[in-house]
């Protein structure tokens, strides 16, 4: 019993989606269950006390306070193997929207009565420590998830490949909401795993997931540019989950 | 002697997100109660500001990773509102099929995972699998079918991208809709049971005047929209929700605070749905509250968890009727647009959402304003503890009072992204 893989999970500035999709796992929770002992699950448990070390810790959220950012080193001191999960904690995601705008504003509009809040701009998690392995995606794919942790068990490193979207796209046979739809598709540049999950569902790719490996922003650009586009829009477009991703904001 | 005390409770846990609730007590009465959301405020309403009307719902959806779909639907019909959209009647029962399915979902988590281990005396759900079994694999189940719902309807369970303004961009085939019908239909004795199990918790009492406030319509338990109704006579059209709903901010939290305008705070999600539209619940769930011995109005805050699997047993009852009933047309959003501003509040899980928008004439927002059941209920909340405190302090010991407590902030299933979208349990006491 005593010798199972030790397991934490850790929420920083995040919605809790890519925790929720580890919930979600039902059976397969409970199967990795037999190998693992989740030691720190603030949604799922009450056993968190003072921060014990841990094999495993997935962190999950962008980094957003000075609080969060000696919680995170006090993680990674107590950790093995650290693990980004999700846009938010792999890139600042969502998050990291607010960077854009002054600290005073944001709360002016937020909140009426200004009070000071230790706020930081939003980050990934690699801003501040080194991270051992990332999980793609708003929210993370649950697939990946169990080979991540299959890999891990078996003392492997985990690799996910990184073509583009579209790749999976065209193996499912979709129609195509870039050239034929003229739509806004984020596909041609962001790394694959989700199994062209949006534009299956009719809704283009909007980057959750990040670059792919030959990701060629510039070269979309122009597609969407000569499609009617503004630079403008695409600049907004390219900033949604990716607005600290050099590749992505410097076209 | 100085007979003050600390009571210090610090991060709740088996509550989504990072809570605290700071308790001050002298010689056994309450001076105050601070509970303390101290996740990092996210700005979303700041940051929409500029983004496209039909981004809305996408980018909302990412305040919370359990309710999405609450924010989704509210965000839809918010922005439909402002621009001027109407959709049609098919639209608007899948939007209500997929908001009952976030609704089982995020209740079956609640009960099973949140609340059942208190009543049994474990730290969590796998810890109690061990011994229950049964238990743990029927809320599996349901969770699961709950999240195919979502995921069959939405095109995904966390962040579903298929709903849109409009209507929707892809649509379930007719095979996958009879499987999930089928399985739905033995759902139904695990939802019995569960309601079951739940009357059978040794619930802690709070009863204190209080008001409650839902979504009400004349002809259905609503969800999707209708009047803003409460237990001391409100009656209240959607748009005009901000002539009655004040919001405030105390220095001690990341989140607002919401008090009902020249009352006090009030009550929303489940117990407060469940109290104001019994009569509009179908024949099983009626059955199945008065065979768990509930009775309208249910004041003690702590039944709210039987409350939810109240709800479980009828909104599954609801879907296999759309089920049964839909006959669906694939047809894909089309519709002009003006600027303009709306509103819309739905009933996520855990109460009413308020969602607001101004759009521009480029189409991009201008104002969003964005209030979450977890807001509603902060001070409410505040104000049960200072109720409930002085009760236990008399009778039992410091440990009893914050395992009380947390108890009872769990009750709300307080949804803690949610509330700092732009929500710590600290108990000080003086001894
Ligand atoms: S990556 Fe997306 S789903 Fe995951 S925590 Fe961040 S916002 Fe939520
Ligand atoms: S299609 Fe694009 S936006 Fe959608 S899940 Fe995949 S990477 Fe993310």
């Amino acid at each position: 019993m005593d010798n199972k893989v030790k397991v934490g999970i850790f929420k920083l500035t995040s919605c809790a989606g890519c925790q929720m999709v580890i919930v979600h796992l039902e059976d397969s929770l409970l199967e990795i269950n037999k190998y693992v002992s989740f030691e720190y699950f603030k949604m799922a448990t009450s056993k968190n006390e003072e921060m014990q070390p841990v094999d495993i810790a997935l962190v999950e959220g962008a980094v957003t306070t000075s609080e969060e950012v000696e919680e995170l080193k006090e993680i990674r001191k107590n950790s093995k193997v650290l693990v980004a999960i999700g846009s938010c904690a792999t890139t600042g995601g969502i998050p990291a929207m607010k960077n854009d705008t002054s600290q005073v504003e944001l709360e002016k509009y937020v909140y009426k009565n200004l009070i000071p809040l230790t706020s930081v701009k939003a980050y990934g998690l690699n801003e501040y420590v080194p991270v051992d392995a990332y999980l793609y995606g708003c929210p993370i794919e649950g697939d990946e998830f169990l080979q991540l942790m299959a890999n891990l068990l078996a003392g492997i490193s985990p690799r996910f490949p990184a073509p583009s979207v579209c790749k999976e796209c065209k193996i499912r046979g979709n129609y195509c909401l870039l050239v034929q739809g003229k739509k806004a598709c984020l596909g041609p540049i962001t790394r694959a795993g989700c199994n062209a999950l949006c534009p299956s569902n009719g809704y283009p790719c909007t980057g959750c997931r990040g670059p792919s490996l030959d990701s060629n922003p510039r070269s979309l650009r122009e597609i969407l540019l000569d499609k009617g586009y503004s630079q403008e829009e695409i600049k907004k477009l390219f900033k949604l989950f990716n607005s600290q991703v050099s590749e992505f904001v410097e076209v | 002697m100085n007979n003050k005390r600390e009571i210090n409770i610090r991060y709740i846990s088996r509550v989504e997100g990072q809570d605290s609730v700071l308790i001050n007590v002298r010689d056994n009465t309450v001076e105050s109660v601070l509970l303390n959301i101290f996740e990092p405020p996210r700005f979303f309403e700041r940051f929409l500001i500029g983004r496209r009307f039909d981004e809305v719902h996408y980018v909302t959806s990412r305040i919370c990773g359990i309710c999405p779909i609450a924010h989704v639907v509210a965000a839809l019909r918010a922005v439909e509102n402002a621009i001027g959209v109407e959709v049609d009647e098919q639209t608007k029962t899948l939007r209500k099929l997929l908001a009952m399915s976030g609704i089982i979902q995020s209740h079956v988590l609640h009960v099973f995972f949140l609340a059942a281990p208190d009543y049994l005396g474990y730290p969590d759900a796998i810890a109690m699998a061990n011994d229950y079994p049964e238990v743990v694999k029927k809320a599996f189940k349901l969770k699961k079918l709950a999240n195919e719902i979502s995921a069959t309807i939405g095109g995904r369970a966390v962040h579903p991208v298929s709903a849109s303004i409009g209507g929707f961009l892809s649509f379930p085939t007719e095979e996958k809709l009879m499987k999930l019908k089928n399985e739905l239909i033995e759902a139904r004795k695990d939802a019995e049971e569960t309601v079951k199990l739940v009357a059978r918790f040794s619930f802690s009492e709070l009863i204190r005047k209080q008001e409650f406030v839902a979504l009400s319509k004349p002809n259905e338990y609503a969800i999707y929209d209708g009047n803003l109704v409460s237990s001391e006579g409100l009656k209240v059209q959607e748009k005009d929700y901000r002539q009655y709903v004040e919001e405030h901010y105390f220095s001690h939290s990341n989140a607002k605070f919401s008090n009902l305008r020249n009352r006090s705070s009030f009550m929303v999600g489940p117990l407060a749905r469940v109290n104001l539209n019994y009569n509009l619940l179908n024949d099983e769930a009626k059955r199945v509250a008065e065979e768990a011995g509930f009775r309208v109005p249910e004041n003690n805050v702590f039944k709210a968890t039987l409350a939810r699997t109240i709800e479980v047993v009828h909104f599954i009852e609801e879907s296999i009727k759309i089920i049964s009933e839909i006959k669906i047309k694939e047809v894909k959003p089309t519709y002009s647009w003006k600027p303009g501003s709306g509103i819309a509040l739905t009933e996520a899980p855990r109460g009413l959402l308020y969602h607001s928008y101004k759009i521009g004439k480029s189409g991009s927002v201008e104002e969003a304003d964005i209030v979450t059941p977890t807001a509603h209920n902060a001070y409410n909340i505040e104000n049960d503890i200072k109720t409930i405190v002085p009760k236990t302090l008399i009778l039992k010991n410091e440990g009893e009072t914050k395992k009380v407590c947390e108890m009872l902030v769990r009750a709300y299933d307080p949804c803690i992204s949610c509330s700092v979208h732009f929500l710590n349990l600290n108990v000080e006491k003086d001894s």
